[in-house]
């Protein structure tokens, strides 16, 4: 990618820096995901075996 | 005393240097974020009710995220005289690496995600107290009470007394009185902690026109306070050991830290700590000789709340049983 204009005309370092941020965030969006999910399958497992289900 | 050029944001807070990642979590202050966790675990542990270990991990993760929403909003609003104190002027915003508004936007979405997970994950109640106590730190301390009375941190202190409260709710799903204690061993413990801080660092809070204590009253009353406040809350640090939540263990810790803490409130009380307008040299632990007195007793109260927690979590690991004098209460 050396030699292409930022278009965000950017300085490198900011760009980097914008790039790490972009990453924690996607990562952050894939933990939360991943959290809902397990929540919800041990509610769900908890009132399954309560028999709250039937 | 409002010397902007301390603050290299530019007008509007725009920020002048790229953030980087660490900088958002130095928003949430994660060393505050820890005490809060241990409190708050501690407070889950104590309900000693059945709760699966995922969700119980999910709670103490909200109450985190919900104190670094806290953080986060207490930053930007106080971003002004944060770059006037030498103890704060380092934080992201007066740095110029975080604007204003991004910290804001955090801090929102962070508190409403935490609040919700909470809900969802153990139940309304403690979904409840978290946006109370975030709501309180955010707006009642930051906003109103931090700028207008010496009493900010007493009546302020109360968020940072909750979240054993929040962990207890979120695993029973009810606050008992012994809840309420822990709540009160921390409410108590606020005081003395933070006035023997803000008696080496009175110069700091001056230039930013925040109204501590020694600022407001002086140093002779401020000793005296802290010796009060130091009064009141050792007797109930040691309580719980008598109320069916702590043991042999925790009387130990209880009693002989408390006798080491009266010892040092004493001893600040007859020192003259903050007269000569002491100015800490060295961060928090760096002080002028006559403020070692009120250092010591800052630091050994960071300590002994620590050790108090923590006895209370090693007989829970140990399954060492409460005392259980008066049943009252409850458990």
């Amino acid at each position: 990618m050396a030699g292409v204009p930022n278009p965000f005309g950017e300085s490198d370092t900011a760009a980097q820096a914008r790039r790490r941020r972009s990453l924690f965030l996607a990562l952050g969006l894939v933990a939360f995901v991943i959290l809902i999910f397990v929540v919800t399958i041990v509610k769900l497992k908890g009132n399954v075996l309560a028999g709250n289900h039937l | 005393m409002t010397d902007t050029t301390a603050s290299p944001v530019a007008p509007g807070g725009v920020a002048e240097t790229p953030a980087r990642w660490s900088d958002y979590v130095a928003l949430l202050k994660p060393r505050v974020m820890s005490l809060v966790v241990f409190t708050a675990f501690t407070g889950l542990m104590c309900a000693r009710a059945p709760m699966s270990p995922t969700l119980a991990a999910v709670a103490v993760l909200c109450i985190a995220v919900g104190a670094g929403a806290s953080g986060a909003l207490n930053m930007w609003y106080d971003a002004d005289i944060d770059g006037l104190m030498r103890r704060t002027r380092g934080r992201p915003i007066p740095m110029g690496r975080v604007q204003k508004g991004d910290a804001l936007g955090l801090g929102i979405f962070l508190a409403l995600l935490s609040v919700m997970l909470m809900g969802m994950a153990a139940n309304y109640l403690a979904a409840g107290l978290l946006a109370f106590t975030i709501l309180f730190y955010a707006v009642v301390y930051t906003m109103w009470l931090k700028r207008w009375t010496p009493q900010n941190i007493v009546i302020g202190g109360a968020a940072g007394a909750l979240p054993p409260v929040i962990g207890w709710a979120a695993a029973s799903g009810h606050t008992p009185l012994n809840a309420w204690l822990l709540f009160a061993i921390i409410f108590l413990w606020t005081p003395p902690h933070s006035w023997a801080l803000a008696l080496y660092t009175t110069g700091d809070y001056a230039k930013a026109g925040v109204p501590m204590m020694p600022v407001v009253k002086g140093p002779a009353s401020t000793r005296r306070q802290i010796l009060l406040y130091s009064l009141a809350f050792v007797p109930v640090a040691i309580a719980p050991a008598f109320t069916g939540l702590g043991g042999p263990v925790y009387l130990a810790v209880s009693v002989l830290g408390g006798l080491l803490f009266l010892t040092l409130a004493v001893r600040v009380w007859r020192s003259h700590a903050g007269d000569n307008g002491n100015e800490a040299e060295n961060g928090l632990y760096g002080v002028k000789a006559g403020s070692k007195d009120a250092r010591n007793l800052f630091a050994f109260s960071i300590l002994y709340l620590t050790l108090l927690f923590a006895a209370l979590l090693a007989e829970r690991a140990l399954g060492l049983e409460p005392l259980n004098l008066v049943k009252a209460f409850g458990g």
